[in-house]
Parts: C-alpha cells; structure tokens; sequence
C-alpha cells in the first residue's frame, strides 16, 4: 500500500489543468473570459473533487477502523461471561493504578497554592553538625529579609494554638501568625472584609470553615470582637472556600501542619540589626520565601549563607542556611512512599493484564479454527492482528470506564480515612488529568494484554489447524500461558513479601509494654492562656488542682501529668565542659508528675522514681541517655548541670526504661523527667488510666475536667493508642494500600491459575478420557495435572523470591526493626501463596477427572 | 465534432484503465492526460476533467502508478504520473479482461441478430 501523497499540492494541480485548459480554448479562438468558463464547465466541480480525492485516502483506514470496531464490539458483546470477567479483573488493576496516580498527581505533581509556586521557597537554618533542622531566629529572619536581594518576599510564620471566647462559644483554634507579603505570596481575596495591614495581630482573618460552622455564615461577623487567648481581637476579613496554602510545621512538632487551621493573623517580626549579644530571647519563626524572578536555587542559596554568616550571633549556636524548594519540603518524605505504591500498583495493572492475556489466549483457542481459516483465503496477518487488538481496545474500554469508576470509589476512601497521614492527601480528586491518565492506560493495557495472544494467534499455522482438533492449542499458545501464569505469581509474591515486611515493621512499633493497655489511656493537653496565668504559680496550681479532680473522677485508676518533651537539653556532667558534639550529648526533657512512668507502664531499671513531694534537684534519666552518657557507669547519684536554671544541678535518682510514645518509628529517644513543681510549664498533657475503654469515659472525664477554669480549653483530647496509631500513620498508609493490592493480586492470580489449568485441562480431554478408560485412578489424573501446573507455580514462586529481594532493598528505608530480607516472613509468604495456588489448579483437576471417558472420547 | 448525446459516460473502472493506457508511452501530468483521452477516442469518450482526479488517486493508492514533479511542455511546474511496473502488469490484465467483456457483449449482441 502506498502512504497519501501531500493533497496540498493538489489546489495548484487543479488551477494549473484548469489554466491549461483556458490556454487550449484561447488558441480555438475564444474570448479569454469564455475561454476560461468553458475550461471550469470542462472541468465540474473542484470542491467535489477535491473532496472525493481526499476521500480515496481516508475511506480505507477509516472504514476498517469503524469495521473493526463494529466488529470488536460484536464479539464482546457475544460473549457476556468473558466481557465481564476481562472487564472487571481489568477494571480493578486500572481503578488501582488510577486511584495512586491521583494521590500522586494531589501530592506531587498539582502545583502548591500560591502565586509563583515553583519560585516558593523554604526557608530554614540547619545546624551544621548533624544536618538536621534547627529553629529559624526572628532575628536571623529579620537580618535576612532586610538584605537579600536574591528573595522578592519573604514571609515568617508560626502556629499558635490559641483559646478562643466567643460567647456563648469557647474553643480551641488553630491560628496562623503571618508576617508582612503572606498575602501576596498565596493571591489570597477575602470573601468578606479587607485583609489588614500585617503588622496587626489584634485582627483576625478567618478561614471559611470557621466563617461557617462557628459563626453560621453570619456576615455580620466582620468587625465582631473576640478573646484570643486573652486578648481581645476584631475579626476583619473571610478568606474564601478551599484557602489553603502548604505551611510546613516544625520538624520536631511533626502533624502539626496537618491540623486545619481556623484564622490567620499578622506578625510583626522584630527589626533588623539587632544586636544578639544584648538579648535574652529570640523569637521562633518559619519561614517560606519567594525568588526574585530570574533568580535560581543556588543564587539565593549563595547570597543568603554570605548574609548568614556576616551575622555576629555572639552566644547563639552557630547555624548555617538551608533554601529549599517548598514542593520538596512539603512531600519529600511521601514521595518516595507514592512511587513505591504506584509501582505497586503498577505491579497489580501487570498482573491483570497477565491475565487477561490468558483468558484470551483460552478462548482464541476456540477461534483457531476461524483465524486459520481467514488466513488461507488470503486475510492479512497485519489486519487480522489489529482486528484482535480492536477487539483488546474494546474490552480495554470498558475495563477502563469501570476502572475510573473503582478509583473513585478508592479514592474517596483513602482520602476519608488516610487523610492526616501523607501532606496534601486531602487536595486528592479525580481531576481531567487523572481522567487522561486512566484513558492513557487503558489504551496501552489493551496493547500489553492483546498483543501478546494476537501474535501467538497469527502465526496460527493454517493448514494444521484445518485438519486437526480444534482443541490442540498450539505450542506457542499453551507457552505464553505458562509465562503469564509464572510472571503473574512472581510479581504476587513481591506483592505479598513486601506488604508482609510493612506488616512486621508496624507490627513491631506496636508493641507495647506487656503492663501497658493504650486503649485504657486517655490524654488530654492544656496551654495556659490569659492574664491570670502569667506567672508559675497559678499554673502549677492548675495542675495540682486537675491532678487532684482526676483523681478523684470514677473510674480513673491512674492519673499523671507531662509536658511531653517540651524542651531540650545538652547533657553537662557535673565539674565537666560543655561537651563538643553537643547533638551526640543532647537529651529532651519532660517535666513530669511522679506517677508518670508507672502510669505507662515502665518499670525501673535502677534507683527509685522521683519523689512525690517533689524535692528539688532529682532527675529521673531513660535507658537511652544512660547508654548515651554514662557508659559503663552506674548513673544513680551522678549530678547534671540542669538546663534551665545557671549553675544548678540535679541527681539522677533512678533510670527508666525506654519508652517510644511520640513518634514510634524511631528510636526511642535520650530522655530527662524532672518534677513538674519546678519548672516552669506552658502547657502540660494529662493522662489517665482508666478503668475501661478510654472512650467510652471521654465525655464524662473532659467535662468534669474543664470545670476546674472554664476559660483554659482542654484539646487534643484522644487515647493513647489514637496518638500512637497517629504516629505511625504514614507507615499505615502503605500498608494498608500494600496490603489491598497484594490481597487484590491474590484474588486475580488465583482465578488466573484456576483458569490456565482448566484450560490445559479442556484441551486434554480426550488424553484425560484415554486414561481413565485405560483405568487410571481418579487420584492419579488429579495428581498429574496438579503436578503439571505446580511446576510453573513453582517455577513463579522462585522469581518471585528473588524479585522480592531486589524489590526490599528499595523498600528497607520504610521497614522498621525487620532486615529486607526477613526470612519468617518470606516463608510465610511463599508457603501460603504455594498452598492457594495448589487450591486453585487442585478444582479444575478434580472436575477433569470425574469426566466420563466416554463423553470425553466422544468430544472434538 | 461528436453532439453532446453521442458523448458516452465513463465508468469508474474504465477511466482507471484508459488512464493506464494512456500512461503507458510515458509519464504525463493531469491536464496532457484529459487531453490525450479525449483526442486518442476522437472525443466521444468525454470525461469531466475533474474525475480524473480521485481516479489518480486511486491508482497512485494501488501502487500502479507514481507522482513526482516535473516541468510542463509550456514550462510550468507540475505534477507527473507515472507507470509503475505493477501498473504496467495491471494494464495488461483490465486490457485483456476489458476485451474478454468487450467480445462477450459483441458476441451477444450479434447473436440476437441471429435468425433462430
């Protein structure tokens, strides 16, 4: 066949002819006006023309297209049972694939909210010993905007939980404190109001959630005024639905940023040059930047670390300047976790094609007959193979329209229930893209599933079939079966390991201690606010007074108060220098009720707890700092330099042991309990144990509690075993998808087994008749074909076990306390994949040998 | 000249051939073969220059024959058809295919003249 010619030329052809023709007319002698008519009359008319030359070109590839789909669709419709048997398994790899791909088109492609989201920044300081983050200085912040050039804003944040009276309403809010450029960073528009100057922290901008359902969309509201923790405030503006720009949280307050929040407010940070030799306290900011246009990465990085260190920050720590992309900051660590999945899922999409090939191939064998057939009257490969493909696009369509309809459905799902685990998960929809993307791979799963078993089925050698039985498969047939059926337990079995991996990691950061019921744990944080609770003294009074009420609430066993690493320390032994590596000598402090470890559950290792009226200068250490600190040395009776007091020091009196209750997917870390009496305390969590179910008290206990000082709001109220559950949230994520798509593989490769062996087994009828007829025990014909088809399982098994471990090693940064190669679990694993796939080929085998030989003889 | 009535109508497989036909001595472009058929049938076999069109087009779509461009006997640029050898094997079929018919319709049309 030729390819179509340029039809451009085709215009200048036709007003040549028709010049020529003018020309020939001239020469007879007429008019050159006549001549040039009778040339067009000659020549009729040049739209239709044109018309049926470009019709010569398309008509033939168009028609067989419309053919071949008519075609497809016949077929598919003709055969209602493997419609939807290919539509559905296809449906479900399509719906999970898709569904991932929407997470990751929420969380890593769609672009952050704001005006110039790939010119968004993160600004941070980092200390350059360990390379972790560290706290960003108001100071620093001011220095910073005031002289870089490199930044055209730059914008300082912070979170404050803060309570709010709004009569008859008192709650706790979660409020962003923004500095000057915020607005014009996100191009926010207030619904309602004009958003204030930024230096105003007395006026509220509130989120349209809160406009909402605390104010019931009452317009009225602007200008209302309200107490903030304990100060009055105006609310001056609403921001509009769905306002919700990417602000990361501190690294050592980690879900803070996955808290709602409900207003925003300025902030004034200080002014710039200030001397840091003559200042006690600095304020903590994050801050977010935007690039001058035309700037890059490592301009501002440069200019900001020149501006950085030019700074004489006199006792301060010495700190170095970290610029990154805010995109990077927001989902660097879910990223690697979404690939793992959407190859995950990718893994589940080649399983059902896999399979699909299969039921195909089973049933092409049945149209051997008629492909032969076509073949020899001179139908061509290459049509008859874009016919099967036709028929693959048809099923793949509908396979693909279910699919979209699956990852909706997943997709509301794990949003509803996943959803403070991964940053931006909530911004998951089914958008146009996703939608592209389920087209896109429909498409190329028709080609991956159809191609295969259109080839094998065109070299369908013609003369052979026509004299033989329909049901000899070919060769090439009965081999891609097998392929598909060991590729498709192979990657089940990578499926399976690696969900079993995640399942041991999470397994092992639950384990509590034995004494420990989580369940039977409630906790409840309070933060001081207002005028009355400005100094230490009423705010130990309040806690002595809530730990009395618990006390004696019914059904509380144990009552006890932390403030839950609020602080941080470097570790100075007595009569010792500030150690050098002072993150290799660091250790967070809790201040504590003395009931505080027992309530847990931890038992002493050495010495005693610390003493319950609280005398001064006793120090309780965990198990991790005396490995860190005091090696091979008894610490009871050592005496530390305590961190908040100059020149003070305290005895450790006892070692606790560790004990991971904040983020449980990491090592526990160096600990340090002091008595609450003497501290000083922001705020404190209270925890009860109970004698029941935490929940079922909650109501009861948080009432009861909050009547002690209507005016502090009790928050964060949850159990134990919510907030350890919330730790670990993201490794839950994985695996709960893992999981689903390892047990959506099972269900597909065990109907695929089912149907490879009742397949061979069809096509041996007549053998399997000969036997029986020849008096082979039914037992025996069973074990034959059970062994026949084990030897692929086998043989899928086994690559599967080394994909597995290729497939660990990438996975080891998720695992926790479980090496990549774990042998329990990868025999778990493989035996229970072995014995549900001997299940699978062990039923057809069964129906194969009831069969009555003489039928079965009889069969074609 | 022949009356417009004494004109006959082309059939499209019969232009395919006459364009073959006239191709044969050599490649020539659209307007020299509208030409040459009218003249070579001493202008009964009329044909509406533009069917020639899709008729090219048709053939150059079977391989019979190719296009490329070349200057015309007044020296314009323009579009030349060409035989190809598959086309020339073509001709030699329709030919002999078209006076297998041709003969066939005489045949029938003599015997009816037959007395019976």
């Amino acid at each position: 066949m030729t390819h179509r010619p340029d039809l451009d030329d085709l215009d200048r052809e036709i007003a040549d002819h028709i010049d020529a023709e003018t020309l020939d007319n001239i020469a007879q002698g007429m008019s050159e006006t006549d001549a040039r008519a009778a040339a067009l009359r000659k020549f009729g008319n040049i739209t239709r023309v044109k018309e049926d030359v470009r019709d010569v070109w398309i008509a033939a590839w168009w028609d067989h297209c419309r053919q071949d789909a008519r075609d497809a669709w016949r077929r598919v419709r003709r055969s209602p049972g493997l419609a939807i048997a290919v539509a559905g398994t296809l449906a479900l790899g399509i719906g999970l694939t898709t569904a991932i791909f929407s997470v990751v088109n929420a969380v890593l492609m769609r672009p952050l909210a704001y005006v110039n989201p790939e010119r968004t920044v993160w600004l941070s300081t980092v200390d350059p010993r360990d390379n972790t983050e560290g706290m960003l200085s108001g100071f620093d912040f001011a220095d910073w905007r005031a002289q870089s050039t490199t930044l055209a804003r730059a914008v300082a944040y912070s979170f404050w939980d803060a309570t709010v009276v709004a009569s008859p309403y008192t709650g706790r809010w979660r409020i962003l404190s923004a500095s000057d450029g915020f607005w014009a960073m996100t191009g926010a528009q207030p619904v309602l109001g004009t958003l204030p100057p930024a230096d105003r922290e007395d006026v509220l901008i509130l989120t349209h959630h809160t406009f909402r359902d605390r104010f019931g969309s009452d317009p009225h509201v602007i200008g209302r005024v309200i107490t903030v923790g304990g100060e009055s405030a105006t609310i001056g503006a609403v921001l509009p639905e769905g306002f919700a720009p990417q602000l990361p949280a501190w690294q050592w307050r980690p879900g803070v940023d996955q808290i709602a929040i409900d207003a925003y407010r300025g902030l004034r940070p200080p002014a710039p040059g200030q001397n840091r030799r003559a200042v006690q306290q600095a304020p903590i900011y994050l801050a977010i930047g935007e690039l001058a246009a035309g700037v890059s990465l490592e301009q501002a990085r440069a200019e900001l670390a020149t501006i950085h260190k030019g700074i004489d920050r006199g006792e301060w720590a010495a700190t170095s300047v970290a610029v990154t992309p805010l995109r990077d900051k927001v989902t660097g660590e879910a990223r690697f976790a979404l690939q793992l999945l959407l190859a995950a899922a990718l893994c589940v999409l080649l399983i059902t094609c896999a399979n699909v090939a299969n039921l195909l191939l089973s049933r092409a064998s049945a149209r051997q007959r008629e492909i032969a057939l076509r073949m020899s009257v001179g139908g061509g490969r290459l049509r008859l193979v874009r016919q099967l493909l036709a028929e693959s696009l048809a099923f793949a369509v509908l396979g693909g329209l279910l699919g979209i309809m699956v990852a909706w459905a997943l997709v509301r799902t794990i949003v509803g229930a996943l959803a403070p685990s991964i940053p931006r998960l909530a911004e998951t929809t089914v958008d146009t893209r996703v939608l592209a993307f389920a087209a896109a791979l429909s498409c190329v799963t028709a080609l991956v599933f159809g191609l295969g078993p259109a080839l094998a089925l065109s070299r369908t050698n013609a003369l052979d079939l026509l004299r033989g039985s329909s049901r000899t498969a070919s060769p090439r047939v009965r081999v891609a079966a097998r392929a598909s059926m060991v590729l498709q337990l192979a990657l089940t079995v990578v499926l399976f390991s690696t969900a079993g991996l995640l399942l041991k990691s999470v397994w092992q950061m639950t384990s509590y201690p034995p004494t420990l019921d989580p369940g039977q744990v409630l906790m409840v944080r309070v933060e001081f606010a207002g005028e009355a609770y400005r100094e230490p003294a009423p705010r130990t009074a309040y806690v002595d007074a809530l730990l009395e009420r618990a006390r004696q609430l019914p059904g509380v066993r144990q009552a006890a108060v932390t403030t839950d690493q609020g602080s941080w320390t470097v570790v100075i032994k007595e009569g010792q220098p500030v150690p050098e590596d002072r993150a290799a000598h660091s250790a967070t402090v809790s201040s504590v009720s003395p009931g505080f470890g027992p309530l847990l559950g931890l038992s002493l290792v050495r010495g005693r707890w610390l003493s319950d009226n609280g005398q001064r200068g006793e120090v309780l250490i965990n198990e991790a700092l005396a490995r860190q600190d005091f090696p091979g040395v008894d610490p009871i009776g050592q005496r530390l330099q305590l961190p908040w007091v100059d020149n003070r020091l305290g005895t450790i009196v006892g070692v606790v042991q560790d004990l991971k209750y904040a983020r449980i997917d990491a090592d526990a870390e160096p600990e340090l309990f002091v008595h609450y009496k003497h501290t000083r305390l922001f705020g404190v969590t209270l925890a009860l144990r109970l004698d029941g179910d935490a929940d079922a008290a909650l109501p009861t206990v948080v009432k009861a509690l909050a009547d002690i000082d209507p005016t502090q709001a009790l928050f964060a109220v949850n159990t134990l075993e919510q907030r350890l559950s919330q730790s670990i949230a993201p490794q839950r994520f994985n695996l709960v998808l893992l999981a689903t798509f390892a047990v959506v593989a099972l269900v597909i490769v065990v109907l695929g087994i089912y149907g490879v062996v009742a397949y061979t087994v069809s096509a041996r009828t007549q053998e399997i008749g000969i036997r029986v007829a020849l008096g082979a025990y039914q037992r025996q014909v069973v074990g034959m074909i059970v062994r026949q088809a084990m030897s692929s399982v086998a043989l899928g098994l086994a690559a599967g076990l080394v994909l597995s471990a290729l497939a660990a090693r990438l996975v080891a940064t998720l695992l926790y306390d479980v090496a990549p190669t774990d042998a329990p679990t990868l025999a778990a694993v493989t035996a229970l994949l072995a014995a549900i796939a001997v299940a699978a080929s062990t039923v057809p085998a069964l129906k194969a040998a009831v069969v009555d030989p003489t039928i079965a003889l009889r069969a074609d | 000249m022949p009356t417009r009535e004494d004109r006959i109508e082309l059939l499209q497989g019969t232009l395919d051939l006459l364009i073959l036909r006239t191709l044969r001595p050599g490649p020539s472009h659209g307007h020299a073969i509208a030409k040459a058929i009218e003249r070579s049938s001493d202008a009964i076999l009329q044909v509406e220059q533009g069917s020639l069109y899709p008729a090219l087009h048709r053939l150059l779509k079977r391989g019979w024959i190719t296009a490329e461009d070349g200057t015309s006997e007044n020296n314009r640029r323009a579009k030349f058809y060409r035989l190809t050898p598959l086309g020339r094997k073509q001709l030699a079929v329709e030919t002999s295919k078209w006076e297998t018919v041709a003969a066939a319709i005489a045949r029938v049309l003599h015997r009816r003249e037959r007395p019976s």
